[in-house]
């Protein structure tokens, strides 16, 4: 499977350049400055998303605006567009490899490694912070922590609506036992006076007015409550058409948004298809272009392989004409001159290509897809708006209906209390013959008056048992959120001790370059505390490994740990490190990175400084050793 | 049964799978995001009566 890598305006290139990789290692052996580190940030910028700002400038060529980078890996293409925002803030744009952040740590070491930083700073408590950070230790302990005040929140939510709820509940209880206590009391005395001798006189008719006023008040309560009822409703109703009225008009506005651009949209669809034909005429000319070079290099090649094949005879083998040497070496030069630049205008021109293609496509989402995704905005917009004046409707049919029933009810209750009047005009007629008769119509009134204080008060704790539903869901949520909290901390117990278990298994696996950093096995103790020891148990630190035995570590740490997490990332790259290696050991790291690489099936990309021979030049495909480790041992 | 696995029950009775939703926080997290995004996600999956 061929993996090529093609850069334009990245790093020290500028233009496009275009190079081959294959499955396994492949060494990256140049001079300095030549661009080795620039293909390596080139792979990691067309990689991982999570590159800041500052760094997407630092791969961009310092003189150049734009750069882009295709990574392509049998069939699949990823590309990259880099755009300058300022002198030291860049952004990108287009489909990486991995939306994985973490590999970022563990498939790329450079200088800019936040592993590699820790190792070299000899900052052991840092580099526990990034380890329990990658293996997704430091994240579960971000949950614990936003679950632990998302639990203070809720709990003191919980508790202030509920006091809210008692102190309403009670307050409301303590008045309804009042008015029962009072009523109970106006019973009694009602039926005393009933008793009384001093009412017999007319007490056959004082009977009929007292059953006639209780049947009448039990009406006058029945329809009381079902007015508090239908209040309550209404209160509801109301509620929400004061939340689905704003809603409405907020779609009914986005409609008219979308509606505009469909129209600007459609007016602009002319300039679009003339746009488009433009950019296809164009690409068509620059597709012939480069069938036309394709063609003339062809031809170019036969004719340098034609003089090359008869550069080592004196007579020319087929014409028997002698051979003028200089002239054909010069022949041969200019073939080759010739023949490259060819392939780097054909480079160019699929760049052209590409860049217009793009162009194209970007014009087809800005038009033809926005206007698809329009047609769906304002279906599903519509849609809502109908729902919700179907929904508001109801609401408005409801609350006629009520209002009408209110009505009526208010009506029947005039009835009843003019029925009630009627009948305490009757009272009055006793009044002069039995003294007690005034006391009793009193009682009637107070009575009536109470039981509708009473009524209103039911009303209130219905109204109550909604409030309550409040903090009946509050409670919901502070046990959902305290079982999550819980969930999470026994993660923790169980990643902290895994993850570890885990990493010191493939650190041992890989004991070949324990050996060469001659430390020991284990090297994590729980929670990621480092615990280096020399070969032999000496205990030693971070801060007084060498140089070299650091940047072994740092190779030996994010192999073990991408082997952990991130194990089907195919790229892995070693920048400046092995230059902090002394040759001998640095070819066996190589090889060993080699052997892993090919086991593994990973792209490994090695970068390692050749000495300055000559003239300062740019990285090219010669330079990348494919599956082969051979530079000098100085 | 362990403490764990009566909390998943409990959790997935109400609507909520923490092992899917470890995933997708620790998913958020890898792509850089950070507490305050976590807070507001889980609030709404919270607040919206679980999933």
């Amino acid at each position: 499977m061929s993996v090529i890598v093609r850069l334009e305006n990245i790093g020290v290139f500028r233009g496009v350049r275009e190079f081959r990789l294959g499955r396994g290692l492949n060494l990256v052996y140049a001079p300095n400055a030549s661009g080795k580190s620039s293909l390596i940030a080139g792979l990691k910028a067309v990689s991982i998303p999570t590159l800041s700002r500052q760094e997407l400038a630092r791969v961009l060529n310092d003189y150049e605006e734009r750069g882009s980078i295709v990574l392509r890996i049998g069939d699949e293409e990823y590309i990259v567009d880099l755009k300058r925002i300022s002198q030291t803030e860049a952004e990108a744009s287009g489909r990486r490899l991995s939306g994985n952040g973490v590999v970022r740590a563990v498939a790329f070491l450079d200088l800019e490694n936040p592993i590699v930083n820790a190792i070299y700073a000899g900052d052991e408590a840092r580099l526990k912070q990034i380890l329990r950070d990658v293996s997704g230790v430091g994240y579960i302990e971000t949950i614990v922590s936003v679950l632990e005040g998302l639990v203070a929140e809720y709990e003191h939510q919980y508790e202030v609506k509920s006091k809210e709820y008692e102190a309403r509940k009670r307050e409301v209880e303590e008045q309804l036992s009042g008015i029962e206590a009072e009523l109970h009391r106006i019973d009694n005395r009602i039926n005393e006076i009933l008793k009384d001798s001093r009412v017999e006189p007319a007490r056959i008719e004082i009977e009929r007015i007292e059953r006639e006023m209780k049947e009448l008040e039990e009406q006058v309560n029945m329809r009381r409550s079902e007015e508090i009822d239908l209040r309550n409703k209404l209160s509801d109703i109301e509620r929400e058409e004061g939340l689905r009225k704003p809603e409405l008009d907020l779609f009914k506005e986005k409609l008219s948004k979308l509606l505009e651009e469909r129209n600007m949209l459609k007016s602009r669809m002319m300039e679009y298809r003339r746009k488009v034909e433009e950019l296809d005429a164009k690409i068509e000319t620059l597709k012939t272009e480069r069938s036309r070079l394709e063609d003339e290099r062809r031809g170019l090649r036969q004719l340098l392989e034609r003089r090359e094949s008869v550069a080592l005879y004196d007579y020319c083998p087929y014409c028997g004409a002698l051979i003028e040497k200089d002239r054909l070496h010069k022949d041969i030069d200019d073939l080759r001159a010739r023949i490259s630049e060819i392939s780097n205008r054909i480079l160019t021109l699929e760049n052209e290509i590409r860049l217009l293609e793009s162009e194209k496509s970007m014009l087809k989402r800005d038009v033809e897809e926005r206007l698809q995704n329009i047609e769906k905005e304002i279906n599903d917009t519509d849609s809502k708006i109908k729902e919700l004046q179907r929904i508001l409707e109801s609401y408005s049919k409801a609350r006629s209906s009520i209002n009408r029933r209110l009505e009526a009810i208010e009506g029947e209750l005039k009835m009843l209390r003019d029925k009630l009047e009627l009948l305490m005009k009757q009272y009055d007629h006793f009044k002069n013959q039995v003294p007690l008769v005034d006391e009793l119509r009193k009682l009637h009134e107070e009575r009536l008056r109470l039981s509708e204080i009473r009524d209103r008060l039911h009303g209130r704790v219905r109204q109550l048992e909604v409030f309550y539903k409040d903090v009946v869901e509050l409670g919901r949520r502070v046990s959902i959120t305290k079982l999550l909290s819980e969930y999470f901390r026994a993660r923790l117990v169980e990643l902290g001790r895994t993850a570890v278990e885990r990493v010191n298994e493939a650190i041992a696996r890989h004991f070949e370059l324990l050996r060469l950093a001659e430390l020991e096995h284990p090297v994590f103790a729980e929670g990621f505390e480092l615990r280096l020891a020399r070969r032999g148990g000496v205990a030693t630190a971070l801060a007084e490994l060498s140089d070299a035995e650091k940047a072994i570590l740092a190779i030996l740490l994010t192999l073990s740990l991408k082997e952990h997490i991130a194990s089907d990332f195919p790229l892995y790259a070693v920048d400046t490190l092995v230059e902090f290696i002394d040759d001998t050991r640095a070819r066996e790291v190589i090889k060993y990175l080699a052997d892993f690489a090919s086991k593994t099936d990973t792209v490994a990309v090695v970068a390692k400084t050749k000495p300055y021979t000559g003239e300062p030049r740019l990285l090219s495909q010669e330079d990348i050793m494919t599956n082969q480790i051979t530079f000098p041992q100085q | 049964m362990s403490r764990k696995e009566d909390i998943v029950k409990s959790l997935r009775a109400a609507g909520l799978d923490p092992v899917r939703l470890e995933r997708e926080l620790i998913g958020m997290l890898r792509r850089d995001l950070g507490s305050y995004e976590i807070r507001s996600y889980l609030k709404k999956l919270l607040e919206g009566g679980g999933r």
